[in-house]
């Protein structure tokens, strides 16, 4: 489903060239729940930004769904992202003015999904993520872990390839985090594709399959 | 992204930012309630103007002495010019599609009564004059239809002249003095009022002969010929000219019909209402710069706002949208103000100097929210540009 070939990702730093990623190769299937682990810099949120196609690969291909996205224009990538991606980031990423309701609906508005259609699609999810007392909210009215579970529902939305989560719980408390992961999980119970990028080993162990990063490259890769 | 979703989306951030939204619209609104209040009073100035002249009729045309060329000297300064005369102005009559033929002279002479004397202005006229020019007479009758070359002494008085002269006496049949010579009041006229400034009814009307013999001059000063509403005008003109050159063996004379005349008056007052407008239009990209400045803004405080649209599928060109329309908005929003503002405006200076004349063109209200909404348009697309062309990573991380 998701076949990386050769990835390779350069930046330059004040003339210096920084290899976030060094010809990585991954495959991840239909259904995966994966992590991603390492040490800060080793290039874990660069291979995540790749797999979403918000960033370009200096080198290698990329298919997803079996079809090649390493070239695509940005405006067929924006589709792509809308159809098949969905991120959670550690920083929520909700818009603020708007309430939770409509936070979720974003990407459904802007696919030009029909009202109606996307009426029942809010309140499946709503009620999937336990939302359903605050679908009125606006984001500053919701605590971090509801924050979270919205931009869940959000990622969800589209019904998406695979869900990408770059340090989901790194700013939650233990709990919280752990609630989130939950519902995470859920979303891999249910059928979906999961990675996960991770500090937390806790959570690497939860996950079936963990990989390991060093230096912009992939040094461990477990299964079970 | 459907058109309501995006009429909404841009709606609720303008919402959200409520104080900083009416004060940009404001500068929009400002600019077009100048532009609606300033082409409002030219409006009713070109309005005022043109119904002054009107309201003598509009099927006149004016037939003076001498010949007056665009370039400013008389042709007739070589060449003799024969005078306009009151046989001209029989011979007038023959023309195709007229109605009255109206010989004119205007003077000023002393007119006196019992001991009363006043200075008014004298208009020696033909007897169709009333007639021709919509006049009404109160008293009496009008200058009679008397051979036009041995006219019998009567006189009609301008209402206030009549005032003057008789006080609440009825003037009809009694006896009064003009410029020396003995004439008989036949009748008084309806008060008019001032006309471009000039007082109409400080008046006597006198037979256009005697007229002519008390000012001891030959020519008239003016033919006024009315003609039939529907005739050509040009054909009209032509058989003027046709009867008045075989006179007088050249064009010796100026043929102005009141037509072409509104026209230019339109013109030169169209000129002002849009130099008016113009002006008024200045303060618009003044709010342009408002909307430019804020859009600029907004976009830097929503970045992080953006790299999450473009990372759940929105494109650039989506982006681009977003901020364009909400430009747009702050323009609408701030036209639809200004328009009832300067609407307003227009309104309460017309109930509080009712005679300043104020009208409201609506086809300048329409331009200027065309205007304001092409201004907004413009100002956005700077910022709605570098929103697009953000990067959705960098975007993303600039919390
Ligand atoms: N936009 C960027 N510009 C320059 N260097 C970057 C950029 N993004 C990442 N890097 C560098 O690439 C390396 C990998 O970064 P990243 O993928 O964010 O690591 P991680 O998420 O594992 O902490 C780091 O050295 C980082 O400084
Ligand atoms: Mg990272």
């Amino acid at each position: 489903m998701i076949r990386l070939t050769g990835i390779a990702r350069t930046f330059l730093v004040g003339g210096e060239e920084v290899h976030a990623l060094k010809a990585v190769d991954l495959a991840i299937a239909h259904g995966e729940y994966l992590s991603i682990m390492g040490p800060s810099g080793s290039g874990k949120s660069t291979l995540l930004n790749i797999i979403g196609l918000l960033d370009r690969p200096d080198a290698g291909s990329y298919e997803l769904d079996a079809r090649n996205v390493t070239a695509l224009s940005d405006d067929e990538l924006a589709r792509v992202r809308r159809e098949k991606i969905g991120f959670v980031f550690q920083f929520f990423h909700l818009v603020p003015r708007l309430t939770a309701g409509q936070n979720i609906e974003l990407p459904m508005v802007l696919a030009g999904i029909d009202p109606a259609e996307r009426r029942t699609r809010l309140t499946r999810l709503l009620a999937e993520y336990g939302l359903e007392e605050r679908a009125g909210h606006r984001p500053d009215q919701l605590s971090g872990g509801q924050c979270q579970r919205v931009a869940i529902a959000r990622a969800m939305s589209m019904g998406p390839t695979v869900i990408l989560a770059d340090e989901p719980t790194g700013n939650l408390d233990r709990h919280t985090g752990q609630e989130v992961l939950s519902v995470l999980e859920r979303v891999h119970h249910n059928g979906g594709t999961v990675v996960i990028v991770t500090h937390d080993p806790e959570i690497g162990a939860r996950s079936h399959r963990r990989l390991r990063m060093l230096d912009g490259a992939v040094v461990a890769d477990e299964k079970g | 992204m459907r058109y309501a979703d995006f009429v909404s989306f841009t709606y609720t951030s303008l919402r959200a930012q409520r104080l900083r939204t009416a004060l940009t619209a404001l500068g929009i609104a400002v600019g077009i309630a100048a532009v609606i209040l300033l082409t409002s009073i030219g409006e009713g100035l070109h309005r005022f103007i043109i119904d002054e002249f009107t309201q003598f009729g509009t099927n006149i045309i004016g037939v003076s002495p001498g010949r007056i060329q665009t370039h400013g000297a008389p042709l007739g300064a070589v060449n003799t010019v024969r005078p306009l005369t009151i046989d001209d102005a029989l011979a007038l009559r023959r023309a195709p599609y007229v109605q009255a033929v109206v010989p004119v002279i205007q003077g000023n002479a002393e007119i006196t009564h019992t001991g009363r004397s006043r200075r008014v202005t004298l208009y020696g006229v033909g007897a169709e004059f009333a007639a021709a020019f919509r006049m009404r007479v109160a008293l009496g009758k009008f200058l009679p239809e008397d051979d036009p070359r041995t006219p019998r002494a009567f006189a009609v008085l301008g209402s206030k002249a009549a005032m003057e002269l008789f006080g609440d006496n009825n003037p009809l049949g009694d006896r009064i003095r003009v410029g020396g010579e003995r004439y008989r009041v036949v009748g008084v006229m309806q008060a008019k009022g001032q006309v471009l400034g000039f007082d109409l009814d400080d008046t006597v009307f006198i037979p256009v002969g005697r007229a002519l013999e008390m000012f001891n001059r030959e020519s008239l000063m003016e033919i006024d010929v009315t003609y039939e509403p529907t005739a050509p005008l040009a054909e009209v003109e032509e058989g003027i000219k046709r009867i008045l050159s075989a006179r007088h063996g050249s064009e010796d004379y100026t043929v102005t019909p009141q037509q072409k005349m509104l026209e230019v008056f339109g013109t030169v007052l169209d000129a002002v209402t849009f130099a008016v407008a113009a002006i008024g239009g200045i303060s618009l990209v003044v709010g342009g710069v408002g909307i430019l400045t804020i859009l600029t803004i907004a976009v830097a405080e929503r970045t992080s706002e953006i790299g999450l649209l473009r990372a759940v599928g929105a494109t650039r060109r989506g982006i681009l949208m977003l901020f364009l329309g909400e430009a747009a908005l702050l323009a609408a929003l701030g036209g639809t103000a200004g328009l009832l503002l300067g609407w307003g405006a227009a309104l309460a200076l017309h109930l509080l100097v009712p005679a300043l004349p104020v009208h409201t063109p609506w086809s300048y209200a329409v331009l200027a929210e065309l205007v304001a909404l092409c201004v907004g348009l413009a100002a956005g697309v700077l910022p709605a540009r570098r929103a697009a062309h953000l990067d959705p990573l960098e975007a993303l991380r600039s919390e």
